[in-house]
């Protein structure tokens, strides 16, 4: 049965019907090209997750000539040890997301922590904190990387702690510059009228509202972190030789340049390929389409 | 202008403090006595003794932090144990090397910046999208994988170019110059990336500030507003991350020259660590300090020329 509304309740009826509407949009989240970006971030984290299912070779066993070339049975050709490239590749980079991953999520919860309680709680807290960052952000990524690697010895999980490192102040300085333009709103006053505690007012009130920001460095700080670990790997200092990590790949590829050029180019298109979706993926969730990227050195 | 001077030497000297105590005491992290460290190996206890008394390690860490200070301010940084060179030797063969590659390759960045940054003049032209991609494509791409593309180009498949090695180009300029052109081609790409995303930002934002409306207001032709009333301004961001980035290089310089073979300070850096050198890494670091300090001090020199507001005394 339809009941006839009066004319002043049809304004109701379309406020109503554009409030189900917007609700029914946020269920898809992002912008067209957000979601390309995802879909493509997640399509390679299906990928290399589930390689051992279905790799047609294990990571690290000789599996045809050395430094063959490309074929069918070796898409991307075989390494010095007769090891299949695109398997390696697979997992190299299952790795690089791993550290993304883990950087963005560590570096993220211990940096926001520290910029936020510097910017809300201010005075000697958030000099002496913030003196601290600006120290580390002054030198270059890749020597306090290093440095660390110097002092913990190499492994698996000493570059993914290096990251982590380096990546802590960058979150740590954005958080606070969000904070403190937060603070001061009506909201924020509001809450501490109600007698709410500092560390509620931090984690209901300001982290919601700084989460954007938090997002987009999320994903500048993953893409560092990639890179940051291939560097290390390149290097000789990040993960051991038998687990396959584009970095590492690439050192020895630069060995056997003149005999085999796909060992040279794949596993840096690899690293190439989620180090833009990050970049873009940072670009497309700031405002004005351009998020800063310079600290990625 | 002279207090604001004063503050940011004054700030340099404190981070140089501050830096010499990460490069001192990283070696009182490791496990192990930093005797034994440096002496190597196979050094006798008569060898580690001596040691532990040229370099006052037996004292307390205050003392033996002093006597440190004093060594380095006397000019000895120690002897290279896998070389048994003296370090500052090392640091005069190779800092020269390292210089040269990232002038060269901060020249090419500029070449490339200068042109892209024009986009920003106009948002959404084709430069100015041409300009963003390349500072997403050349952020993205790994440095060493950029070398490894440009040696199998140029150097194996069309033989153009040497894969590696360094010819000074002081003594021999042609050769100097092919030997440097694919390290210098690497990095400058890399650089350019990051100045090109921050003077386009730069440029836009001057571009839409009062004084640009005004010159255009004047009847001034594009041009002149750009080069005279727009190029200043927009300089003062971008001058601070050339800063940024001319130290920060001398990270990056360790990965273009592990690629390249060269060898510069980055590639010593890089082996002391592998060799744990404790005294060449003590030293690179801080050479790296310095580094840092110096260029922050030239940013903020450059500004007083840049921007009035802090030559008059009024910081902005």
């Amino acid at each position: 049965m339809t009941v006839p509304l009066a004319p002043e309740y049809r304004g109701t009826v379309s406020v109503v019907r554009d409030f189900v509407t917007r609700t029914r949009e946020r269920h898809r989240p992002g912008t067209p090209s957000q979601r390309v970006i995802v879909g493509a971030l997640i399509v390679l984290v299906l990928i290399s997750v589930t390689a051992s299912l279905w790799a047609p070779y294990p990571a690290s066993a000789q599996s045809g000539a050395s430094l063959a070339p490309p074929s069918w049975a070796h898409p991307f050709g075989t390494d010095e040890l007769g090891e299949d490239i695109f398997v390696r590749f697979i997992y190299g980079i299952r790795l690089s997301l791993l550290v993304a991953a883990s950087t963005a999520v560590v570096a993220g919860v211990v940096g926001a922590a520290i910029g936020m309680a510097a910017g809300y709680v201010g005075g000697l807290v958030d000099s002496v904190m913030m003196r601290g960052v600006d120290f580390m952000l002054a030198f270059p990524t890749l020597v306090i990387a290093m440095t660390i690697v110097a002092i913990v010895g190499p492994s698996t999980a000493t570059p993914v702690l290096a990251t982590i490192v380096v990546s802590i102040p960058l979150f740590a300085r954005v958080a606070r510059a969000s904070t403190l333009v937060e603070r001061q709103k009506e909201y924020v006053l509001a809450a501490r009228a109600l007698g709410a505690s500092s560390v509620r007012i931090m984690v209901r009130q300001i982290l919601p509202a700084i989460m954007p920001v938090l997002r987009v460095q999320a994903a500048i700080a993953g893409a560092l972190a990639v890179q940051l670990e291939a560097s290390l790997s390149f290097l000789g200092m990040g993960v051991r030789p038998p687990t396959p990590s584009l970095g590492a790949m690439l050192n020895t590829a630069r060995q056997y340049l003149s005999q085999s050029w796909s060992y040279g180019v794949f596993p840096g298109l690899g690293l190439f390929l989620i180090i833009m979706l990050l970049l873009m993926l940072a670009n497309s969730m700031s405002d004005d389409g351009d998020a800063p990227l310079a600290k990625t050195g | 202008m002279r207090r604001y001077l004063l503050s940011r030497v004054a700030g340099g000297i404190g981070t140089l403090a501050g830096g010499s105590v990460v490069a001192f005491f990283v070696f009182h992290l490791l496990p192990g006595n930093p005797a034994e460290i440096i002496a190597g190996t196979h050094a006798s206890a008569a060898q580690v003794a001596a040691i532990q008394r040229e370099f006052a390690l037996n004292q307390s860490l205050v003392a033996e932090f002093v006597g440190w200070w004093e060594h380095v301010l006397q000019g000895n940084l120690g002897v290279s144990v896998v070389s048994n060179v003296p370090v500052s030797h090392l640091l005069a063969q190779t800092l020269p090397v390292t210089l040269t590659l990232i002038g060269a390759s901060t020249v090419v960045a500029l070449a490339f910046t200068l042109v892209l940054s024009l986009g920003g003049l106009r948002k959404g032209s084709v430069l100015d999208r041409i300009a963003l991609g390349w500072s997403v494509v050349g952020l993205s791409i790994p440095t060493f994988w950029l070398g490894i593309l440009a040696i199998l180009l140029f150097a194996i498949h069309w033989g153009w170019l040497p894969a590696g090695g360094y010819i000074s180009p002081y003594s021999s300029p042609l050769a100097g110059l092919k030997s440097l052109a694919l390290p210098a081609i690497t990095f400058g790409i890399y650089m350019s990336a990051i100045f090109t995303q921050f003077l386009r930002r730069s440029f836009l934002d001057v571009m839409r500030e009062d004084f640009v409306r005004t010159a255009r207001a004047r009847g001034l032709r594009e041009w002149q507003v750009v080069a005279r009333h727009a190029s200043k301004p927009a300089m003062i961001p971008f001058v601070t991350v050339v800063g940024i980035a001319v130290s920060t290089s001398l990270g990056f310089a360790m990965v273009v020259e592990t690629v390249f073979a060269y060898p510069g300070f980055g590639s010593l850096f890089v082996q002391a660590i592998t060799t744990r050198d404790y005294y060449v890494v003590q030293a690179g670091i801080m050479v790296i300090v310095a580094a840092v300090v110096v260029a922050n001090i030239l940013v903020d020199v450059a500004y007083l020329f840049l921007d009035p507001r802090i030559r008059y005394g009024r910081e902005g």
